[in-house]
């Protein structure tokens, strides 16, 4: 079970291409056209109305083609988010549904609760929050008279009336599983109402019992992305068009697929591309996408962790109740609007001086802001300040620092491993003693660190990259001085040599892994697992995207939705 | 939920004890109990261990917050954790929870993350233990700085296998809901049956149904995670079904509040004495039989604001130079938390005895100490009772050939009244435990 394979060697950074790779990836975009038309040999009917049965590639009546040499990942279940539940359960319903029951926080994996959730176990907590919720949302649904008799369909003609449920767990049963039910599957919720309903002498009492479970059904809590559409090879499937109606809602707007999608997918359109582009479109162009968003950013930059900002008071008198959000709110209106509302490269987000502050943040900026108050507004950084982009913003600043003191190694550790999709290997046991720690500059001591080669293979990839921010202390506020000397924020990251935050900043935003990490983690947040070696063709394809369509955001969604990773996948074993 | 009218009392019942106090009068066995306290980042093995062996033995600085049930407490030293050798916090966490290696999970360019391979002890002892109608296993946790980007291994104490944890509940109200919330009956009051749980069980047996035609369709992995699923969602309707008796020595008690945090401080103390105070009242009232405190997580970065600590509690056991006079202070501080534990276990009477003779409590840590990430000389507590099982009054062990940290798992999980004769997998695997702290 153990795989040491990640310790082979003894490189601590392994960079995840290497520039050669890359060199040759470059080299094969000009022949690109010749990926992956050998796929599927054409044997399948093209525009035939058997939708989940196409056994060929390309063409508006077929999935778009993956590359030859794309092996796809397998397919599983991946158990809803809880903000994917909350939000299904929201839509599910309408009238401002929602759960008060509290569940466990997702598990996040390699950075995404996405990973988490295609992989980490229920356990007994969540499916007692999960029984709770699913009982407290069916009872405030069929309690509430109006709003029943819409979400019903019929009216019940005594305490039992077979018919009516039938087609209502028909009916609302396809909304909550994302796809039709089999006569099976709603004669066994309808013997659940039923049972409820005599039990209780009550119609609607009884119904939230079948409601209730419909909610706690492995196939509304799970994503069952399994792949059912053969492909001509005999390893891969495409996912079919009700799984693929599941992958662009959640990708896409973090809820439950729409009328409009499920019936798209009734009419076998999302199984080929002319179908799955016009629905793609229609969802990004819809605000929800921008929203959904908001958790791929605040998982890829880690913004959750300021609700629970360490920072000690007696240090940072800025430190307030609200301070983290506001930090967080800086940071989502800042990437939003550019990856949205201007629509500019985004790389730019490492150099942006545009920003949007409240009055608190600009306060800890030590900037103007006029109409500032508890709402963020637009603002510029002066260039006095030496800010710049992410790196420069308080949420990733006080995010990588100490309760007491900012970090370089966290800073450091964070661009590298995040940004740049790079690993650092984890200390090792058993350590030699370190060098006595001696009072002075944090530079001066990460320095001394660096003096025991155990340490210094790690911390010399971190810290020098880390320590070009040390104009900003630990929650973010701008200095010129550390323990009685002049701030000395020079570094290096790989190549680049730079003096200050601005110079890091802009090495990272021209870093040649910097679009590649990015169009890396969107993949894993959009099919729920890190890349592996086979789906390399994949990346590179959305790097291609990214960049070709000078690193709009918006490319690396549609590039993703078109994705072999998002159409295919291996067949389960 | 609707119309929960339909209920009938049943009679009570009294648990009664033998003439000594030693088992029910029908001469069933007391029942056995598990528990685990687990910190992160630690000790100062120069303020931790006793300076002689055996009973009696003198508590150093660290242990002197057990001195109130200090008979109750066997110190292990000398052992070294054989299950790995890499990334001390993860392997260490890992190894001293299960007696397993850890998983190194493929990277490929994302984070290092780790999980476990194998179930951590509470939960081999949960399924011997846990009773139809129980809690399977109660978690619970006190300090939210926790690292949560390193797989599962880090921030989730209890596993039952690979990426299958059992996340810690951190707010004592939420804890106390479950427990003594809704539905929960006192003593010598009237049980009532609800014949909403009859439906929802129904329900849940049709949730069953799909799981296992899902199952059919799926990846041997994804067929592990359903098996987890029905297993739970089984657990869920044996509680539904069957009506717990509350023993005598069970009372309702009030909500303890979730302590939140004060001006960016987290009010550790307060958190785990409401924890404790749960625990306690869990096991008397027979609720769960297993339960573990994630005190602070490895690698974890709580301020001990509270012995003046000057930084987050991994950084501070790196950055602090000399003989680290405030790490070894908070580690002091953490054993007064954990003495608290055992104290309010101790405070509730059973037979002829109290709750804390019947039940053993595994304390540890992810590392030996937290500047080396050394993983020998292991710092661990066993404490409790364990039914008669364990050296009462408690001794100090000190292996001098390097024994293997599983024995001192083996030894609580035989406390717990498991019939094992070996325990743990890889370099962790041991087929016998510490004869020294049994009685």
């Amino acid at each position: 079970m153990i795989d040491r394979s990640a310790f082979r060697g003894t490189a601590s950074v392994m960079a995840r291409w290497s520039l050669t790779t890359l060199a040759l990836a470059a080299a094969a975009v000009g022949c690109s056209g010749e990926i992956g038309t050998s796929m599927g040999g054409g044997s399948g009917t093209p525009g035939s109305g058997n939708g989940t049965g196409n056994g060929g590639n390309g063409g508006p009546g077929m999935p778009p083609p993956a590359p030859a040499n794309f092996v796809a990942e397998q397919g599983g279940l991946r158990r809803l988010t809880v903000p994917e539940l909350r939000n299904s359960v929201t839509d599910l319903f309408g009238g401002g549904m929602t759960i008060s029951t509290q569940f466990e926080p997702d598990t996040a994996l390699s950075g995404f609760a996405s990973i988490g959730a295609a992989r980490v176990q229920l356990s007994a907590a969540f499916v007692e929050q999960l029984e709770a919720a699913s009982l407290e949302v069916a009872h405030k649904a069929l309690s509430d008279v109006t709003g029943r008799a819409t979400l019903i369909g019929c009216t019940p003609a005594g305490t039992t009336d077979d018919t009516c449920t039938s087609q209502f767990i028909r009916t609302f049963g396809r909304r909550v599983w994302r796809r039709p039910l089999t006569d099976d599957e709603v004669s066994r919720y309808a013997g659940v109402a039923k049972g409820a309903q005599t039990a209780l002498a009550n119609y609607f009492s009884g119904l939230e019992y079948a409601v209730a479970g419909l909610l706690q059904s492995p196939y509304f809590i799970y994503r069952m992305e399994l792949g059912a559409a053969p492909t001509g090879n005999a390893t891969q499937v495409a996912f079919d068009d009700y799984q693929m109606a599941t992958r662009l809602s959640y990708f896409l707007w973090n809820t439950t697929p729409d009328d409009a999608l499920l019936d798209a997918a009734d009419a076998h359109q999302l199984t080929k591309s002319a179908g799955l582009t016009a629905q793609a479109q229609r969802l990004l162009a819809s605000p929800r996408t921008s929203a959904a968003m908001q958790t791929f950013f605040t998982e890829l930059y880690r913004l959750g962790d300021l609700d629970t900002l360490a920072q000690q008071p007696a240090i940072f008198p800025e430190v307030s109740p609200t301070l983290g959000a506001s930090m967080r709110d800086e940071t989502l209106k800042f990437l939003t609007n550019i990856a949205f509302t201007t629509k500019g490269d985004y790389r730019d987000i490492y150099t942006s001086t545009n920003t949007f502050v409240n009055a608190e943040m600009a306060k800890l900026y030590g900037m103007t802001a006029p109409g500032a108050g508890t709402t963020s507004v637009a603002a510029t950084y002066p260039a006095s300040s030496l800010r710049s982009g992410l790196l420069g913003q308080a949420s990733f600043l006080a995010g990588n620092s100490q309760p007491t003191r900012s970090s370089p190694t966290k800073r450091g550790k964070f661009i590298r491993e995040m940004m740049l999709c790079q690993q650092i290997t984890a200390p090792p046991a058993n350590v030699p003693a370190f060098p006595e720690t001696m009072p002075g500059t944090t530079r001066q001591r990460l320095t001394q660190h660096r003096t025991d080669p155990s340490c210094a293979a790690c911390h010399s990839l971190m810290d020098p990259v880390g320590l070009g921010l040390e104009n900003f202390d630990g929650i973010g506020a701008f200095r010129t001085m550390e323990a009685g000397q002049p701030i000395d924020a020079s570094g290096n990251l790989d190549a680049a040599t730079f003096t200050g935050p601005v110079g890091l900043a802009t090495a990272v935003r021209n870093h040649s892994q910097t679009p590649v990490c990015l169009a890396s983690v969107m993949y894993r947040y959009a099919v729920g697992h890190v890349d592996t070696d086979g789906e390399k063709p994949a990346i590179d394809a959305l790097v291609k995207a990214f960049s070709g369509d000078g690193y709009h955001f918006s490319a690396l969604l549609e590039g993703m939705v078109n994705s072999p990773g998002f159409i295919y996948a291996a067949k389960p074993q | 939920m609707g119309g929960a009218g339909v209920s009938f009392a049943l009679p009570p019942l009294e648990a009664m004890f033998n003439a000594n106090g030693t088992a029910h009068a029908d001469g069933t066995a007391l029942p056995r109990r598990l528990g685990i306290f687990f910190w992160g980042n630690g000790v100062k093995l120069a303020h931790w261990n006793p300076t002689t062996t055996g009973a009696n033995y003198p508590l150093n600085t660290a242990l002197m917050p057990f001195m109130p049930v200090r008979d109750y407490v066997s110190i292990v030293s000398g052992m070294t954790l054989k299950t790995g050798n890499q990334q001390g916090h993860h392997a260490g966490t890992v190894g001293i929870l299960s007696g397993n290696p850890m998983v190194v999970q493929p990277a490929n360019g994302a984070p290092f993350r780790s999980t476990f391979s194998a179930p951590s002890i509470d939960q081999v002892a949960a399924k011997v233990l846990a009773q139809p109608g129980q809690l399977k296993s109660l978690e619970t946790g006190v300090s939210t700085r926790v690292n949560g980007n390193e797989g599962t291994s880090l921030h989730y104490l209890s596993h039952n296998g690979p990426d299958s944890p059992n996340p810690p509940e951190y707010n004592a109200s939420t804890v106390f809901s479950r427990l003594f919330g809704n539905g929960f009956v006192a003593p010598n009051s009237m049980p009532v049956t609800d014949v909403t749980k009859m439906l929802r069980r129904s329900v849940l047996d049709a949730v069953a149904t799909d799981i296992t035609a899902v199952r059919a369709r799926v990846s041997a992995f994804d067929k592990a995670r359903l098996d987890q699923h029905t297993s739970n969602v089984r657990d869920l309707e044996g509680r539904l079904a069957n009506a717990t008796v509350q023993p005598a020595m069970c009372s309702k008690i009030s909500d303890p509040g979730n302590n939140p945090d004060q001006g960016g401080k987290e009010m550790v103390a307060e958190k785990a004495a409401a924890m404790s105070t749960l625990i306690a009242m869990a096991l008397a009232c027979d609720q769960t039989r297993v339960f573990s405190m994630m005190y602070s997580g490895s690698t974890a970065s709580t301020l001990f604001w509270q012995t003046m600590a000057s930084e987050g509690h991994h950084s501070m056991t790196h950055d602090e130079g000399g003989d680290q006079p405030l790490v070894a202070a908070s580690t002091v501080f953490h054993m007064q938390c954990f003495s608290q534990l055992l104290q309010s276990i101790k405070g509730i009477s059973e037979g002829a005895g109290n709750v804390l003779d019947n039940t053993v409590i595994m304390g540890s840590t992810d590392v030996a100490d937290g500047k080396a990430h050394s993983i020998t000389d292991y710092p661990l507590v066993v404490a409790g009772g364990g039914g008669g099982f364990l050296k009462h009054p408690g001794i100090h062990y000190r292996s001098t050939s390097a024994e293997n940290t599983s024995t001192v798992l083996l030894s609580v999980l035989k406390a717990a009244g498991l019939p094992l004769t070996s325990f743990g997998g890889g370099g962790g695997a041991v087929t016998s435990s510490v004869s020294a702290i049994e009685a």
